[in-house]
């Protein structure tokens, strides 16, 4: 059944020029739903306001 | 030391396909990688490209455009991914050493599943010029080998600053042979706790209890917010991969795995503020693992949640949760590589399918924790690495079995003249000889022609001392005096050299089956005591005759054969 994330992916796949056909849809879909489902995991843990990012990092 | 390495390390002259099908349409490289030029600058030989999961994607070591890499202790199962080549073709002793790429684990898998050392080094220690990318703030490239000394050998051989990859450290080379030996030294060790000790089957379990015995390790530790840093490990990689593959998700779609392309179509689908939130995270965890690392100096965890799965298997049982393999192999390394920190794989060869488990040091102290490579498994594992290389079942009974019978009738047909099944048991090939008291026959027409045109009187012998010896399930020798009541006062000396076919039949079926005989080379020499022929021509033939037999034939069957078994790790 189509719901908000059914909506999300064809938006998504349109603004970003995805040639999404399909066959393909429901694997996308389930993968997004993992991926937004861990992102919100790391979203709940509280940092503080100045938290720097690690995108680049040296040791 | 010949060396290989996973297809997405540049190779000068061949284009770096990492795993994929749409980059064999790239130029061929100009230059071979950094890792590449240093072992070879010291000594190590580059012997082929191995076969990984598409783009580096991947736990599994499957893929779609080659085919797995397949497990060397039982082909059916995963070798694990992505550098599932590298693991095959380490474990299955076709090379000494490979080099893979660990972004979230892909040196620990395949080590762990194929019973093998592999190191992941502190993030920027190793330079990646010059190899395909994945995720750039994640990917490390590592080596794999069989041994802890083999392992540190070609991990101090490629240390060093290089200034073609930015995130390649202007550290001194720290070597670690020096420090193999010296045990764990005083060196604090504990076990990892919570997030690393859920989700695991019994013999991961076993594995990690077995490295901790050995080094006397009894403290738990908890890694704070694992499963957050796993997750947070996740968005940055699909995301990440997603910017990477951009441009060609969108002309060509369908040159990607299927598997590959939908994460990375969902991964391009992800808004940045989580990209954002868990790069954050990431510097929040970092510092945290750092902290515990004040008190602790190596933490053991497991490298994967079980032994290899079966190729294709879709799911698992993890904690009585079913879950997909696929993204879930890799669960204990991710939070690990996340931040750089450095860890070996070390395998437990646990029975049936070995298992590894994850040394984990403090970040840039790798080096110190190297005594435990070889304290932690206090031997057995490079014991049983070391077997697994140069030890061959020798004389298994039911193949011997298969080769006694095979040999008694062979000997029963050649007194009984029974020429069809004599030219059944030699092999239909242009390299097939026989060396007979008179005459030495090159291939196989030479010798049916000489069986269908010798008298069949006088071909009743007697045999004595028969010595036959299985190699493996596919080789044998047999040897054995004869003598004929023709010939009195002379003994003949024959050997004969057995090969199992696949033409000849589906090799795993028994030789024994006449419809799968094996096809044998057969050396037969019947010397004259005393006294041999003076005739120059019959001299050249045994001076040729010796020749051929010190480049036995057995020899030539056994590298054909290896040829054949590398293919598939080393040729995709």
């Amino acid at each position: 059944m189509a719901d908000h994330l059914d909506d999300y992916v064809n938006a998504a796949a349109r603004a970003m020029e995805l040639p999404l056909e399909d066959a393909w849809r429901p694997a996308v879909r389930a993968n997004l739903e993992v991926a937004l489902r861990l992102a919100k995991l790391v979203d709940d843990f509280p940092l503080p306001d100045d938290a720097a990012s690690a995108a680049i990092y040296s040791v | 030391m010949p060396f290989a390495v996973k297809n997405l390390f540049d190779v000068a002259g061949l284009s770096t396909r990492a795993g994929s099908k749409i980059n064999r349409d790239l130029p061929a490289s100009p230059r071979d990688a950094t890792l590449i030029e240093r072992m070879e600058a010291a000594g190590a030989v580059l012997v082929g490209a191995l076969n990984m999961g598409e783009y580096a994607y991947d736990f599994t070591g499957e893929n779609a455009h080659d085919g797995p890499s397949r497990n060397p202790h039982d082909p059916a199962r995963m070798a694990g991914g992505s550098s599932g080549g590298s693991g095959s073709a380490v474990g299955g002793a076709l090379v000494p050493i490979a080099l893979g790429s660990d972004t979230n684990g892909s040196i620990r898998v395949p080590s762990s599943f194929c019973g093998i050392f592999g190191l992941k080094p502190t993030y920027g220690r190793l330079s990646r010029a010059r190899s395909f990318p994945f995720v750039a703030s994640l990917d490390h490239l590592g080596p794999f080998a069989r041994s802890v000394t083999d392992l540190a050998l070609a991990y101090d051989v490629m240390q060093g600053p290089d200034t073609e990859d930015p995130a390649c450290v202007a550290r001194p080379v720290e070597p670690t042979m020096p420090l193999l030996d010296e045990g764990i030294g005083g060196l604090r060790v504990a076990i990892a706790g919570g997030y690393f000790q859920q989700n695991l089957l019994p013999e991961a379990v076993e594995a990690v209890a077995r490295v901790a015995k050995a080094l006397g390790a009894t403290q738990v530790v908890e890694l704070p917010e694992a499963a957050r840093a796993r997750a947070a490990a996740f968005i940055i990689t699909t995301t990440e991969g997603a910017a990477l593959h951009l441009d060609r998700l969108r002309k060509r779609p369908n040159d990607f795995d299927p598997a590959v392309r939908d994460r990375l179509f969902s991964g391009a689908m992800i808004p940045a503020v989580h990209v954002d939130k868990a790069q954050k995270f990431r510097r929040w965890f970092r510092d945290m693992v750092l902290e515990l690392f004040q008190s602790v100096d190596v933490i053991l965890a497991p490298a994967t949640p079980c032994a290899a799965p079966k190729i294709g298997q879709a799911n698992f049982t993890l904690d009585g949760v079913e879950l997909p393999v696929r993204p879930n192999i890799g669960i204990h390394t991710q939070p690990i590589s996340f931040i750089g920190l450095p860890v070996a794989a070390v395998p437990v060869p646990l029975e049936p399918m070995p298992i590894g488990v994850q040394i984990i040091a403090a970040l840039a102290r790798g080096h110190r924790a190297a005594g435990c490579l070889r304290a932690g498994t206090d031997g057995r594992c490079e014991r049983a690495c070391a077997e697994r290389t140069l030890t061959m079942d020798i004389d298994l009974p039911d193949v011997l079995a298969e080769v006694t019978a095979q040999f008694q009738r062979y000997e029963k047909a050649l007194v009984s003249n029974d020429v069809a099944v004599l030219d059944e048991l030699f092999r239909n090939d242009s390299r097939t000889l026989r060396y007979g008291i008179g005459e030495n026959l090159y291939g196989y027409a030479e010798i049916a022609a000489f069986r269908a045109g010798r008298p069949a009187a006088g071909l009743m012998r007697r045999i004595d001392r028969t010595v036959i010896t299985t190699y493996g399930r596919d080789t044998a020798i047999a040897s054995t005096l004869f003598y004929r009541d023709s010939a009195p006062g002379r003994v003949g000396r024959q050997m004969q050299t057995w090969i199992r076919f696949p033409e000849a039949g589906e090799s795993s079926r028994p030789m024994s089956a006449s419809s799968t005989s094996p096809r044998a080379f057969e050396r037969e020499r019947l010397n004259h005591e005393p006294g041999r022929s003076s005739d120059p021509r019959a001299a050249a033939d045994r001076a040729r005759a010796g020749r051929a037999a010190r480049r036995s034939p057995v020899i030539a069957g056994r590298k054909d054969h290896a040829r054949r078994r590398a293919a598939p790790a080393t040729c995709r």
